[in-house]
């Protein structure tokens, strides 16, 4: 009896791992691929991934999937091709290893097979309100919170009608963000699941909810439709300002301590020579 | 691979470091926990590069702490524009003041020879170690702003994952290369604390804040015990 158990426990949880991988793979895809690719459903950010086994050799996908920016600068053309028609943003290296890979082009595979007529992406004709874009410059100054706790985009980021004292430089200005990425759609998918590899660890517990990244979308639309440049940086102004400051301080630190040597140490000396 | 040597292997080195060799340091030699003033020997110099150096850096250090301790505090301080501005002007002044005194106590130590004797090898290398974290922060600060929120917001979960035991280098890993030196040669110098006279931050004479005033009464003549000049 005991003989049995133990195959049949066996086998009974390599069944329940590889459904539980599965599930694992699909989840994976939703979490981390889906902001910017579709299995049938258009081009996002990044192309529509239907029927890619058919495009493309498997090994050669697999090696852009571990680490696309090694394919990218070694200036295969089908990688520059790819790199073209994303508007040049780069797909991040996810730190997927082969086995993942893999099983995220065999999901894939499966889905392409389920997967309709790849529909042509639909670019909504509505256009947002007022309230909405003002709405988004609050969420982005962070004028109005998050409901979920996130960071609000002026930590990083600026934009051409917040300028450069508004936002901050660590990440990119976001003025043409929506042409970058592609439009409407892809924005409002990169919003849903931040891709780029600092926001994504910031944002996996603190999502933005549908209607904040509605107000997000309209605003940056807004930034991208003014035509207007880039904010200029402002590195040599805010050490300007700081400069300034800390002389200030070192007037005050001169001030607040001029008798240092006089109300004390030299009557002292003085006195002792008495 | 280098993320992990640098956001994980040299964290908790630089952590045992500090603790080990600091605990063995004060229970072994515990009268060289101090700063070694060199306060008596030249004092008008001095005044310009201690003062700015310990007021700026502890500044700048309980706003980094803050952004550790307080993080969503910090964020809902940013959330107003005016606030953002006010904390980060100032961190920045705090860090300039840093490193004009840190500047100023360089030059002292070089230029007067009574300094140059009691300056020994590790001093020297710990000047030019916070040297450069200085210029690194200030660069940080007016290159990549605003610090105070993306501090809160990525650098605080990274260090709360070291100290939960479960690192996390995504925060991290894709910051602009000042960053991470300025985060690389914050750890080293961590690592670096306990062996040299930085070692005095851990002995700070708090009870100095609220112990009884002390009056020194004069009982000899004081022109017995002068010396001739």
């Amino acid at each position: 009896m005991r003989l049995l158990t133990l195959p049949l426990a066996l086998v009974l949880l390599l069944g329940f791992s590889s459904a539980a991988h599965a599930q694992d793979v699909e989840q994976y895809f939703q979490q981390n691929c889906s902001a910017c690719h579709s299995i049938g459903g258009g081009k996002i950010v990044g192309p529509d991934l239907k029927g890619v086994l058919e495009r493309q050799d498997r090994q050669w996908l697999v090696d852009f999937i571990v680490d696309p920016n090694s394919k990218l600068d070694s200036g295969d053309p089908y990688a520059q091709e790819l790199l073209a028609a994303a508007n040049n943003v780069r797909m991040i290296k996810l730190g997927v290893d082969p086995v993942l890979a893999n099983a995220l082009l065999d999901y894939i595979g499966t889905k392409s097979k389920e997967a309709g007529a790849a529909a042509a992406p639909v670019e909504e004709e509505t256009s947002f309100t007022a309230e909405q874009v003002s709405a988004g410059r609050d969420y982005f100054t962070g004028a109005r919170s998050f409901r979920n706790g996130a960071p609000s985009c002026n930590s990083c980021h600026t934009t051409a009608s917040i300028g450069s004292w508004g936002g901050g430089h660590l990440g990119p200005d976001l003025t043409a963000a929506m042409t970058r990425l592609g439009g409407r759609r892809a924005l409002t998918g990169w919003l849903g699941i931040p891709g780029s590899a600092t926001m994504s660890p910031v944002f996996r517990d603190h999502k933005l909810m549908p209607d904040e990244i509605d107000a997000l979308v309209a605003f940056l639309e807004a930034e991208n439709n003014s035509g207007a440049a880039d904010a200029p940086s402002s590195t040599a102004n805010f050490l300007g300002v700081g400069i300034i400051a800390a002389i200030a301080l070192l007037a005050l630190f001169g001030f607040l301590w001029k008798d240092r040597y006089t109300a004390t140490r030299i009557p002292m000396v003085e006195k002792s020579k008495r | 691979m280098l993320d992990t040597l640098f956001f994980v292997v040299l964290p908790y080195l630089s952590l045992l470091l500090f603790f080990l060799v600091g605990i063995s340091r004060y229970r072994k030699r515990p009268f060289s926990v101090t700063s070694l003033s060199s306060q008596f020997l030249e004092n008008r110099k001095h005044f310009w590069s201690t003062v700015p150096f310990h007021y700026g850096l502890i500044g700048v250090l309980t706003i980094h702490l803050a952004g550790l301790l307080i993080p969503d505090t910090i964020l809902a301080w940013n959330a107003s524009h005016a606030r953002l501005l006010f904390l980060e002007v100032t961190g920045l002044a705090l860090g300039i003041l840093a490193l004009v005194g840190l500047i100023n106590s360089i030059k002292r130590r070089l230029q007067l020879p009574r300094m140059k004797v009691v300056t020994n090898t590790s001093d020297w290398v710990l000047l030019v170690l916070l040297l450069i974290q200085i210029v690194l922060g200030i660069l940080v600060a007016i290159n990549h702003s605003w610090g105070s929120s993306w501090f809160a917001a990525s650098a605080s979960p990274w260090l709360w994952s070291l100290f939960t035991l479960s690192p996390d280098t995504a925060y991290v890993a894709t910051m602009p290369l000042l960053v991470k030196l300025h985060i690389i040669n914050a750890w080293i110098i961590i690592g670096y604390f306990p062996f040299t006279r930085l070692i005095h931050v851990l002995v700070v004479p708090n009870p100095y804040l609220w112990r009884k005033t002390q009056v020194v009464l004069w009982h000899r003549d004081r022109k017995t015990v002068r010396i001739k000049d």
